[in-house]
């Protein structure tokens, strides 16, 4: 049994480099149960690198990366796919299966990992549709659906699995304020009802303040602060500060 | 010295994608026949990429056949060798013409679908959505490509042999009033076990070519649309020189028996 407090993501000296181009450099960060923290950057600084790195995507080039205690990179095979039937991951453009309707997008993962009677089946993505709002989009294709919708969507296929961690990458990206606040309710009433721990990769400014515990701030590969949104939003630090301005004081 | 470098470089990546595209295939050995195997997806894609082959296959087939009667016709009538075109034509079809001319049309055919399907699969982050969801997206997608290409092409080119002879008997029809169990008597009475058996054979390795290069090049393709054409493009060059060096070395080896 996993405590309440316990750190669930750990990366401990995480480094990458892509050729020449080192993205990330000495990464270190604690994730506790059941906390979401928002990974803050300008594009290109290697946010995304990371989110790929704690599910196993990218291999470090050093470091290690800790989640439920174990090192992934040491799991064996039917340990790593077991790590990641709990681990859920939203893409940045809702990776939706583009040759399956919505419903065989969701039934996708769970015919493989469960064997469910066909009204279980039914039951299971019609509750996770419900839950993200979209049971009337069932059996349209990823085509016919909106930008938001494909995000909600793809939350509902992550969701299916009932994920201790979830990943989200720029899950408000493209779309606009309405919508994107939307989806950050949602990010948050999903952590608060299941307690699932939870990393967030944005910057959408909105989206921190609605579902951040904690905040990373990240500047040429490196964490120039992680700390509580309060704190961080405290900091002198001009390129911390950049994040928090409001638009009207910047010009 | 600079031209020389990068000669060294290409000659280096040639080295490497030989390599990759080895071990490729022999993931592909190694997960095909690990449970649980995903029948469905193979069945859909035998519907895909061979059924709806058929048209273009069927036609290909009948034209080859008609158009090798209509060839050899004037050059054999000289000689007084009519008699022989069924029996040629024959031989030849299902020996090398057959095999070879449809192994193209299905490397451009299916060797671009899959490359391109898969590569913009891996563009959109599909491929890692099944991965992060803890689907092997491998065994799924090029397991399943692969086997439907190992089964299909195979039965795709007797299929097209078989119209190849049909093409052949219309066109000696047209010119002469030969009956056709005479033209099945005289074509295939000659055929033997060598001239059936390794051809048949080495259409079993094409359909495997050209289902891993496609699959290999869409899988490894890298980010941005423009490498999803590309992928399509090299699958079709990249298993079209490979079914060629392939059936060299068939013929190669055939001759021995």
């Amino acid at each position: 049994m996993q405590k309440e407090t316990e750190n669930i993501i750990v990366l401990k000296n995480v480094c990458k480099a892509f050729a020449s181009v080192e993205v990330l450099k000495n990464i270190n960060i604690d994730i506790k149960k059941g906390e979401t923290a928002v990974v803050l950057g300008k594009s290109g600084t290697g946010k995304s690198v990371i989110l790929q790195c704690i599910v196993g995507l990218l291999k470090p080039d050093r470091g290690e990366v800790n989640v439920f205690g174990k090192n992934i990179f040491g799991l064996n095979e039917d340990e790593f796919l077991e790590f990641r039937k709990k681990t859920g991951f939203l893409f940045q453009s809702g990776a939706l299966y583009d040759s399956m309707s919505v419903r065989e997008n969701l039934e996708f993962p769970l015919i493989r990992h469960f064997n469910l009677s066909k009204s279980e089946l039914k039951e299971r993505v019609a509750k996770s549709l419900d839950e993200v709002g979209l049971l009337s989009a069932i059996d349209k294709m990823p085509s016919e659906v909106s930008g938001g919708m494909r995000k909600r969507i793809g939350l509902a296929r992550t969701l299916i699995l009932a994920p201790e961690i979830l990943l989200y990458d720029e899950p408000t990206t493209g779309l606009d304020p309405a919508t994107s606040r939307d989806i950050s309710h949602l990010i948050r009433k999903v952590q608060k009802e299941r307690n699932i721990t939870s990393v967030v990769v944005t910057h959408d400014m909105e989206c921190v303040d609605i579902t951040a515990d904690r905040i990373a701030v990240l500047k040429s590969g490196e964490f120039v602060t992680v700390g509580l949104p309060e704190d961080v939003k405290k900091s002198e630090d001009p390129y911390i500060k950049s994040f928090f301005i409001q638009t009207n004081e910047k010009y | 010295m600079n031209s020389f470098n990068s000669a060294k470089s290409a000659l280096y990546k040639k080295i490497e994608t030989a390599g990759d595209l080895m071990a490729f295939s022999f993931r592909y050995f190694r997960e095909a026949f690990k449970p649980p195997f995903e029948i469905k997806e193979i069945f859909k894609q035998f519907y895909i990429l061979i059924l709806k082959s058929l048209p273009l296959v069927s036609i290909t087939g009948l034209i080859l056949g008609l158009t090798l009667a209509l060839q050899l016709k004037p050059t054999l009538g000289k000689f007084g060798a009519e008699s022989l075109i069924p029996s040629l034509l024959s031989v030849s079809i299902f020996r090398e013409i057959g095999p070879i001319i449809i192994s193209l049309i299905c490397a451009g055919k299916m060797g671009s679908a899959i490359g391109a399907e898969l590569g913009s699969m891996k563009v959109t982050e599909q491929i890692a959505a099944m991965e992060v969801s803890a689907v092997r997206p491998f065994r799924y997608l090029v397991v399943s490509r692969v086997t439907a290409a190992i089964i299909g092409v195979p039965l795709l080119i007797i299929y097209a042999d078989s119209l190849s002879i049909l093409g052949g008997f219309i066109a000696l029809k047209l010119q002469s009033d030969i009956s056709i169990p005479l033209y099945i008597s005289l074509a295939f009475d000659v055929l033997g076990f060598g001239d059936i058996v390794p051809s048949l054979l080495k259409t079993f390795a094409f359909g495997f070519t050209i289902g891993i290069v496609g699959s290999y090049k869409g899988y490894n393709c890298s980010r941005g649309t423009e490498s999803v054409g590309m992928a399509a493009n090299s699958a079709v060059v990249l298993s079209s020189l490979l079914i060629i060096l392939l059936d060299m070395i068939a013929v190669q080896i055939s001759s021995l028996f």
